[in-house]
């Protein structure tokens, strides 16, 4: 059949690929919403914010600015900076409030983060003169690789790799280790892993600097695939990202990712049949779908309603 | 007294127009739910604007009509898809519905007008009117919010099951809510689009659930007078403090921060809570401590009145 | 006419709760008279709250049926079923915290159906007096009536159970369910609760009646069901419950 091959190299693998980007953003964003219970929309804000800065160090004096692991350490401590920002000023002093209700809680996070998203968008946005900012091309040039008729983009390889390292490594740490143990004691009740010992403060200010790293390493890697970077790419993925933890299932990391790589294939697929208008679309029509049959996302838990 | 508050005329109506979206906003969040679809329902009434008006050459009033009725049935069928959800699960999925709205118009090109939009339909309300059609909205939700049913919202906004345990469909109260929220919702949407005089779907993305949402969190969730804080608040402060360059977005943010930490209640709830507080200090100190068994209905009443 | 000749206004029949792997409620039966006082105890875990939030709509059973005045309300959700009026309290008393204990209790009146066929005379405002009246007068029976403008979450726990109690009377239930209302609080306390249902028992209430403390059980209840591991294993007079051998090993067994 004809149709086979074309399908894998023009649909698949570069979906698979794509998926690989979505899979470290969304995982930042799970590990926020389900560990930390914010809805972090100021994650979309870090993923700008960092490789626009890392791209201001590439073109400086300072050291290491000519080489690519330096500039993209650059861009993840960036991320790592933001992350313990929102940590300090809104997560921890909402967390100790004892006045606020759960509900109130989970709302004031969220316009929390709001209001850490408009901050950090509005210095990328002053910092880039609301241009489309280049990749120096003398740090880091994405070339492309072909395969017969596949063709593959360095920088999507790069993606790819390091997600797969990424989720593999937090899988192994989250289920084998005691401070992956103490996490998802974290994750499952605060109140009652502060009982027990876990130390909430210390794990929490973790949490949100690793899930701000991650933010900041997709924001690197998707400049370097896209050579060029936009501060409106944020929001874009966030509502993709958002779709992939919902249908993933909160805080499961092997659900993040299957999810994040099968939406990757799904808009390479309505993109290379119905055109790239509707691609934003696959997101959304997975999830309602998703959510109409399992409220609870594919692996996630179900809900039981009981007082 | 315009100048005195150092706003242009522009500005001025633009909080008008804020302040209804910020009502459609508020009628969403105040029962609980993270239904954060308002943005499509304000896409929808412009659209309408724009395509009945703009494109068929309906009257304005005719036109919006329209669009509230398209919103309100969207809201139905909407609410048959997210009503078994909660929480972020309902937050995600109903920003599913923005960014339809928003895909429809960019991709509808023949009907919409694609990326670019639609143009030149402009009908203006005079301030008068705009001033009026906020009064009535504000004073439609102060006369809700005297009600029991109010109460009982409340009471669904901090705890649903409980809302239940007394007797509220909470489900049905949530797509009531949902309605209102898409009626407005349209009916500002339509009134933007005449204002400006164009539609396009970069008007209604993401970032609009985003502001309305603080406008209303800040203003204060469930209080009447909240979505006019709110949108005065957000429109007001930008304005006054726009030579202050990248320290005024960190500034705003910064007092956004402060609220959300120490007023759960937004400015609305804190205010009220400081008046019921010397209320109830006035009281003491006039009976003595506490007003015991039997204490006369009235004054308690009156207090309780204030309190609500 | 004795008690026994009187209908059970509430009727529980083998009910069955499954979460996943585990019964939490296995074929349980239950039946109240009006004007009685049913108690229901047993170890932690036994399944005492479960058979409240299946009779209160919250959990649906995966097996049985419950009955209200012969009417099967097993599948109807929380809120068809507290405009039945059978009401209850919670475990960990609920409000919105943010509002006055008045307003609080006044919440409860308006889908009370006692209080629909009832209906008081005179304009809407006039109704709301009588609304707050009630709201007042039922704290004034919990002897909570100074702390009506209080903001519900500055109240003491003994507070907010009283507060919760008057909540669940002031719409004149037919059903009053409560969970644990006597935890954590002291005997003066525990004895106004007593004397409080009493008076509700008197009104032609039925009461189920979940608590830990058995000597306060024995001294309100006129029937009582012992639950062990999901089960009911006795049901009869308090004394002779406490006397059983069953019952003495689900308590000390665990």
């Amino acid at each position: 059949m004809r149709g086979a091959p074309l399908f894998i190299f023009e649909v698949a693998v570069p979906g698979v690929l794509a998926g690989g980007l979505y899979a470290i953003f969304a995982l930042g964003l799970s590990l926020s919403v389900g560990v930390l219970r914010v809805i972090n929309i100021a994650h979309a804000a870090m993923l700008t914010l960092a490789p626009v800065l890392a791209i201001e160090y590439a073109g400086s004096s300072y050291p290491g600015s000519s080489s690519i692991f330096v500039v993209i350490l650059v861009g993840v401590l960036v991320g790592v900076a933001c992350g313990l920002l929102q940590e300090l000023v809104m997560i921890r002093p909402i967390r100790r409030a004892e006045r606020l209700s759960a509900r109130q809680a989970e709302r004031a996070t969220l316009i929390g983060s709001v209001a850490i998203w408009f901050v950090l968008n509005s210095i990328t946005i002053v910092r880039t003169h609301a241009q489309v900012v280049p990749f120096p091309r003398d740090v880091f040039a994405s070339s492309t690789y072909r395969w017969g008729d596949l063709y593959v983009s360095r920088a999507q390889l790069i993606t790819f790799g390091t997600a797969i390292v990424l989720f593999g490594a937090l899988a192994v740490v989250i289920a084998k280790t005691q401070v992956g143990r103490q996490v998802r004691a974290l994750a499952n009740d605060h109140e009652a892993a502060g009982l027990i010992g876990v130390n909430v403060d210390a794990y929490s200010a973790g949490c949100s600097a690793l899930a701000g790293a991650l933010a900041g390493l997709a924001g690197m890697l998707l400049a370097m695939t896209l050579s060029a970077f936009d501060y409106a790419n944020g929001t874009d993925l966030l509502a993709k990202g958002f779709v992939i933890v919902v249908v993933g299932g909160l805080g499961s990391i092997g659900g993040t990712f299957v999810v994040a790589l099968g939406l990757g294939v799904a808009e390479a697929f309505l993109g290379f049949y119905f055109g790239t208008q509707w691609q934003t679309m696959a997101a959304f029509g997975i999830l309602v779908l998703v959510l109409m049959a399992r409220p609870g996302g594919l692996l996630g838990v179900q809900k039981v309603r009981a007082v | 007294m315009l100048d005195v508050l150092r706003l242009s005329d522009v500005a001025i109506d633009i909080m008008l127009i804020n302040c209804v979206l910020a009502y459609a906003a508020s009628a969403a969040l105040s029962g609980g739910a993270f239904n954060v679809a308002y943005p499509g329902f304000m896409g929808v009434g412009a659209y309408s604007a724009g395509i009945l008006s703009g494109d068929h050459g309906w009257h304005p009033i005719m036109a919006t009509l329209a669009g509230i009725a398209v919103a309100l049935l969207a809201a139905l069928l909407l609410q048959v898809l997210l009503r078994r959800l909660d929480g972020v699960y309902l937050a995600v999925a109903s920003v599913g519905f923005v960014v339809l709205i928003g895909a429809l118009g960019r991709n509808l090109t023949s009907i919409t007008g694609g990326a670019i939009g639609l143009h030149g339909f402009r009908a203006q309300l005079s301030r008068e009117e705009l001033v009026l059609l906020v009064a009535v909205i504000a004073f439609g939700f102060f006369v809700f919010g005297r009600s029991r049913l109010a109460s009982l919202v409340a009471i669904r906004r901090e705890d649903p099951e409980l809302a239940s345990a007394l007797g509220l469909k909470v489900d049905r109260m949530g797509t009531i809510l949902v309605m209102v929220s898409a009626g407005l919702g349209a009916l500002g949407g339509s009134v933007r689009a005449y204002w400006l005089g164009g539609v396009s779907p970069g008007d209604y993305v993401f970032t609009l659930v985003l502001t309305l949402m603080a406008m209303v969190v800040v203003g204060g969730v469930g209080h009447w007078s909240g979505p006019l804080i709110g949108a005065a608040i957000f429109t007001a402060l930008p304005e006054w403090t726009r030579d202050l360059g990248t320290w005024r977005d960190i500034g705003i943010g910064a007092i956004v921060l402060v609220i959300v930490r120490f007023a759960p209640g937004g400015i609305a709830g804190t205010f009220q809570a400081l008046w019921a507080r010397r209320r109830m200090r006035t009281m003491a100190r006039a009976e003595g401590r506490g007003g015991g068994v039997g204490a006369p209905l009235k004054p308690l009443a009156a207090a309780t009145q204030e309190a609500s | 006419m004795s008690l026994d000749d009187v209908e059970p206004v509430l009727q529980v029949h083998d009910a069955e709760v499954r979460f996943g792997g585990v019964r939490a409620l296995g074929g349980v039966s239950l039946s109240v008279r009006p004007g009685e006082v049913c108690g229901l105890v047993g170890p932690n875990g036994s399944g005492k709250s479960t058979l409240i939030n299946v009779i209160s709509g919250f959990v649906a059973p995966t097996a049985g049926r419950v009955e209200l005045a012969g009417r099967d309300i097993t599948d109807l959700p929380p809120e068809a079923i507290a405009r039945m009026d059978i009401r209850r309290t919670f475990q960990r008393p609920r409000f919105n915290e943010m509002t006055t204990s008045l307003e609080n209790i006044v919440a409860a009146i308006k889908y009370s159906s006692a209080w629909k066929t009832d209906r008081p005379e005179g304009s809407f405002f006039q109704r709301r007096r009588a609304e707050e009246k009630a709201a007042m007068e039922a704290l004034d029976l919990v002897g909570a009536a100074e702390f009506c403008a209080w903001r519900a979450s500055a109240l003491s726990h003994g507070s907010r159970r009283k507060v919760e109690f008057a909540r669940a009377v002031v719409g004149r239930p037919r059903v009053l369910l409560l969970d644990e209302p006597t935890s954590g609080v002291s005997q003066a306390h525990a004895d106004l609760m007593r004397d409080q249902i009493f008076q509700q028992r008197d009104l032609g209430v039925a009461v189920v009646l979940v608590d830990h403390d058995l000597n306060f059980v024995e001294g309100t209840c006129s029937r009582v069901v012992v639950m062990d591991a999901g089960r009911a294993i006795f049901e009869g007079a308090p004394e002779e419950a406490f006397a059983d051998p069953r019952v003495v090993e689900a308590y000390v067994g665990v």
